[in-house]
């Protein structure tokens, strides 16, 4: 058996394409997101962007994955 | 241990809190994935799912993400949404946004954008997740249901190569004990 484990960078870049909704109780990407956004030290939402960039160099962010990044940015109490 | 939920009615079935029916709803969206035809889709919506208010705290919410599922998902394969989807009952009694969506730009997003079938249930959530993977020919089959079909089919081929041989036997028998064929047996080995 093969088991492939992508970086926390294209990771991140997946998880803002997706951006999907949280669910009642379940928190989904947005859980995620704000995980990755504290472990990677990402502290800008152009750091993001630029993660973003690296692996979707043709698209922008949506508006909603930008918002997303700056609520989590914006807590004090980020992971 | 049960098994992931592959209708709508399962999950509602399957759920005691609103936590738990968050998990089992992710658990169905991923079983939709593997469906490839219309009419398979159709059964994961059709049957009435239990009423949830009631059964716990916010089951108001469930029921109507059930019923804004039922929609969207009705409108994907053109098909007619189901009438229970529509029930004065599936609708949220409060606006419901996740609890993420703490910021009013975030919420704002959600009012303007989230899909009609979950507007009109007083459900609003961005980017809502449905992946379908529809395509033409028949329903795709699951690996052990495809190794029982091959085990029938084989078994019947056995069966079929066993009532010729024993038609053969019987033949050869008959010519032998015949005295005008006697001694005119065929030979295979040529």
């Amino acid at each position: 058996m093969i088991v492939s484990v992508p970086t926390a960078a294209y990771l991140l870049a997946m998880k803002l394409r997706a951006c999907r909704a949280p669910l009642p109780g379940y928190a989904g990407d947005y859980g995620d997101l704000a995980f990755l956004l504290g472990k990677m030290d990402v502290s800008s939402l152009e750091a993001a962007e630029a993660t973003y960039a690296r692996f979707f160099p043709n698209d922008a962010m949506s508006e909603t994955a930008v918002e997303v990044v700056r609520q989590v940015l914006s807590k004090p109490d980020k992971p | 241990m049960t098994s992931k939920p592959t209708s709508l009615r399962e999950v509602a079935d399957q759920s005691d809190t609103l936590a738990g029916f968050g998990r089992n709803l992710r658990d169905w969206l991923h079983e939709v994935r593997h469906l490839t035809s219309r009419s398979q889709l159709e059964r994961a919506l059709t049957d009435n799912p239990p009423c949830l208010n009631g059964r716990f705290p916010n089951g108001d919410v469930a029921d109507a993400w059930l019923a804004s599922y039922a929609e969207l998902l009705s409108s994907q394969i053109d098909r007619e949404p189901p009438a229970w989807s529509f029930e004065p009952s599936r609708t949220a009694r409060e606006p419901w946004f996740a609890e993420d969506y703490t910021s009013p730009r975030l919420r704002l997003l959600a009012l303007l954008h989230s899909p009609l079938p979950f507007k009109r249930r007083n459900i609003y959530a961005l980017n809502v997740e449905l992946v379908l993977h529809l395509r033409a020919g028949r329903p795709r089959k699951p690996e052990n249901q495809k190794r029982k079909t091959n085990a029938a089919r084989q078994s019947r081929f056995r069966a079929r190569r066993r009532e010729e041989l024993e038609r053969l036997r019987r033949l050869l028998q008959a010519n032998s004990a015949s005295p005008e064929t006697a001694g005119n047996e065929p030979d295979f080995a040529a």
